[in-house]
């Protein structure tokens, strides 16, 4: 039968289990704005009874279970997800935004108004073919117009180029987190008890993956967790981390490899086109395809607005008498690079008088029609309303350009408001379930506090009781 | 449903946030006037912008050059317009000399009147405008008339670019001048121009020949013609100029219409958004700072 003394392990257990209380309200309120951090719940139980007499069982106290901690691996992974896709948004939108002031266009300045103008000084110069100022003006125009197209190619380069920098950070510091989450999932394995801290620790690093790049994570039952990229390519598999490396592609811009450190080891990978989440994903889509895209459509332009030009120029005479030159450089092979390298042909640069504005009559031989004939001046002024190879007008190919580039920064930024209210919607649902209330934690400190008082008047009790028994024996 | 303390912070966070990026938008929406600052800002409107600017960069430019050929025409019909009263002069003085009743001597005096007219006609047929020869067609770099009267230029004629083409994938164009020589020369290339009918005409007057001054008549009412047709023609292309700067002035009016239309600000709206916004951030940032306290910590 239990004994007075029994009475005091009693009430040890009810004060261990309310100091425990206590402490895992403490770490909870300590921890409320840690990230990644999981609220705990003081757990405990029953602990099992003594037989007494055979007839009945007296409690013998409380066991502590031990802080839980409370986590929905869903709703984590829905709020991981919804993070890397706002941060996705959020660095593609950022880029978009750099690359849009650029084009000033919408302030009169840019490739449209520089459009407007040759196409104005060309109208001028059909008026006044022989006017030393206005061919200086359409000269001048021209160069205007070259110095623009080529300017906002080599600002487009240069910002692609700028992001290499981001691009070998992120992967340093993917490659530190990548490392840190194998030798967590090593530390992990197999643990008997529930290391909290570290799984927070762990969770956190998750979180701050998926910012970086967007990432699927598979929980292996034993502890451990393994990190794939959308595509299914494995980052980390249990204790081992593949590292990824930041190298010069072909295209001269630095891409994203994973060299082999995990199962096979052949050769290396391009990872790039298969970042699809975080801010570095949202980098490189902004430089491997929005701003790749704009690039490519000047190109096609100054190809073709090139070669529109020069086919009209090359068929007139210039004030000298001399036909078949060209006004602009022509462009290289292929239409890449087409847009940087537009300039004015060497043969009428700072000519004037090279400037095609009369027709060529034809021979044999033929001969340059009359110095005020404006004819070529008039064809060449009529390639303002004349579709280029790509089905428009000049002016029009390039509002479309343009107009096309808005759309992506619009939609882009749409991207960022609603993928910042899913996370902010997820968030708020994973941390009603995982976050710390104040409130709640400073009932749980009454109660403890209440129970621990309790379980000290028992043992005071359980004293007196003692001593009076011992009186008894004097 | 629990909610986590952190959550009243990063919710109040955003919100103010959100305001203040509002607030940013409408101060700088009514400090330029626009509401479209960006092409992503609204891409549609952008796109608008884009065109209606394009349109009146156009509307300018062709202001300009339709001036130039509205001053050459100018010119031409003020040229023309004495070119005409002196060859009236001369008919007039051919049909007056061309009377038996008038001697020799005064036939001389009339020769030596109509060659000084003669000489007046030519200077006025070699004008110069901006060192261009505007009765010398396009090749009017050199004077078209000679002391002989004999014609140098050709029969082009000077046209400026109206920078659009019609439907034909043809160049719409005013003409700035009349075809090179067309007030004096024979349009059919066979007989003398005008001033080889004045020359006849000075000849007759010093042979003092009646019938023969009275044959040449009909050569000078010819060329009196050609003169009025040069006139006529000239203002009909500036009835054309006038006629296509009255559609750019309705066009410019248009444009600027739908350039406001789709960019600028609707003051009275924007200070009402600004008031609205201003009254939303100022409620946020009073339930940010209403935040501290509201637990139980306080009351314990």
């Amino acid at each position: 039968m239990p004994g007075l003394t029994d009475i005091l392990s009693l009430a040890h257990s009810g004060l261990t289990a309310a100091r425990v209380g206590i402490h895992t309200v403490g770490q909870n309120v300590s921890n409320s704005n840690t990230p990644g951090y999981h609220r705990r719940v003081h757990t405990q139980e029953t602990r099992q009874g003594v037989k007494v007499g055979g007839n009945y069982f007296l409690g013998m106290g409380v066991k502590t279970t031990g802080p839980e901690r409370i986590v929905d691996d869903v709703i984590d992974n829905r709020r991981r997800n919804a993070r890397s896709d706002m941060n996705f948004a959020g660095s593609r939108s950022n880029m978009l935004s750099r690359t849009e002031v650029i084009f000033g266009d919408l302030d009169s300045v840019g490739l449209t108004p520089a459009l407007d103008r040759f196409f104005d000084a060309l109208d001028a110069l059909t008026a006044q073919p022989q006017d030393a100022a206005i061919r200086t003006q359409a000269l001048s125009a021209a160069e205007f117009l070259a110095n623009q197209v080529a300017d906002r190619a080599q600002d487009l380069r240069d910002i692609r180029q700028s992001l290499d920098e981001i691009v070998v950070s992120e992967v340093g510091s993917i490659n530190t987190k990548l490392a840190e989450i194998a030798e967590l999932n090593e530390k992990l394995r197999f643990q008997p008890a529930s290391p909290n801290d570290l799984l927070d620790q762990r969770a956190n690093l998750l979180d701050s993956l998926a910012e970086q790049i967007g990432v699927n994570v598979l929980d292996n039952g034993d502890g451990t967790v393994n990190v794939f990229l959308d595509n299914g390519f494995a980052l980390v598999l249990e204790n081992e981390a593949r590292e990824l490396t930041a190298a010069v592609a072909p295209t001269g811009l630095v891409n994203v490899f994973a060299t082999n450190t995990v199962h096979d080891a052949t050769g290396t990978l391009d990872l790039t086109s298969n970042l699809n989440g975080g801010s570095l994903g949202g980098v490189l889509a902004a430089r491997d395809q929005d701003i790749l895209q704009l690039q490519e459509n000047l190109d096609q332009f100054a190809f073709d607005f090139i070669n529109s030009v020069n086919a009209v120029h090359v068929a007139g005479a210039g004030l000298d008498g001399v036909s078949g030159r060209n006004l602009f450089t022509p462009p290289p092979p292929g239409v890449t690079g087409a847009a940087e390298s537009m300039s004015i042909d060497a043969a009428v640069a700072g000519n004037t008088d090279a400037l095609a504005t009369r027709s060529v009559i034809p021979g044999p031989p033929p001969v340059p029609a009359g110095l005020g004939d404006n004819q070529n001046a008039l064809d060449l002024a009529a390639l303002r309303d004349i579709n280029l190879a790509s089905g428009a007008p000049p002016a029009e190919t390039i509002r479309s350009i343009l107009g096309a580039f808005g759309d992506r920064v619009h939609v882009a930024e749409i991207d960022v408001v609603t993928s910042v209210a899913a996370e902010k919607s997820i968030t708020d649902l994973q941390q009603s379930i995982s976050g710390v209330n104040i409130d709640e934690e400073m009932l749980n400190m009454l109660k403890f506090r209440e129970a621990f008082s309790a379980a000290a008047k028992m043992v005071r009790t359980a004293d007196e009781m003692i001593q009076e028994v011992i009186a008894l024996k004097r | 449903m629990r909610i986590a303390s952190s959550t009243f912070f990063s919710n109040t966070n955003l919100v103010l946030q959100q305001r203040q990026l509002e607030l940013a938008r409408v101060q700088e929406e009514i400090a330029t006037g626009r509401k479209v600052l960006n092409l992503g800002k609204d891409p549609v409107a952008a796109r608008n912008m884009l065109q209606q600017q394009g349109r009146l960069r156009h509307l300018d430019s062709r202001r300009s050059s339709m001036q130039t050929a509205d001053m050459l025409l100018s010119t031409s019909d003020g040229v023309l317009h004495s070119i005409q009263e002196a060859v009236k002069t001369v008919y007039e003085k051919a049909v007056q000399l061309g009377n038996d009743s008038y001697s020799l001597q005064d036939r001389q005096f009339g020769a030596n009147l109509v060659a000084e007219i003669r000489e007046h006609i030519l200077d006025l047929a070699n004008t110069e405008v901006n060192g261009r020869f505007i009765f010398g067609g396009l090749d009017n770099n050199n004077a078209p008339y000679d002391a002989l009267g004999a014609f140098n230029g050709d029969n082009g004629q000077v046209v400026v670019s109206l920078g659009s083409v019609d439907p034909a994938g043809n160049l719409k164009v005013v003409e700035a001048t009349v075809e090179g020589g067309q007030p004096f020369e024979d349009p059919a290339g066979v007989g003398p121009n005008l001033f080889g009918i004045i020359d006849n005409l000075v000849a007759e007057l010093n042979a003092n020949d009646g019938p023969g001054i009275q044959a040449l008549i009909g050569d000078l009412r010819d060329g009196l013609d050609r003169v009025l047709s040069a006139r006529q023609s000239v203002g009909t292309f500036q009835v054309k100029i006038q006629g296509v700067q009255d559609a750019d002035d309705l066009s410019e009016a248009a444009s600027q219409a739908l350039l406001s239309q789709a960019g600028d600000t609707d003051p009275l709206e924007a200070v009402q958004r600004l008031r609205e916004t201003q009254t939303s951030f100022q409620a946020a940032m009073v339930l940010a700072s209403r935040l501290e306290g509201l637990n139980l910590v306080n009351f314990i």
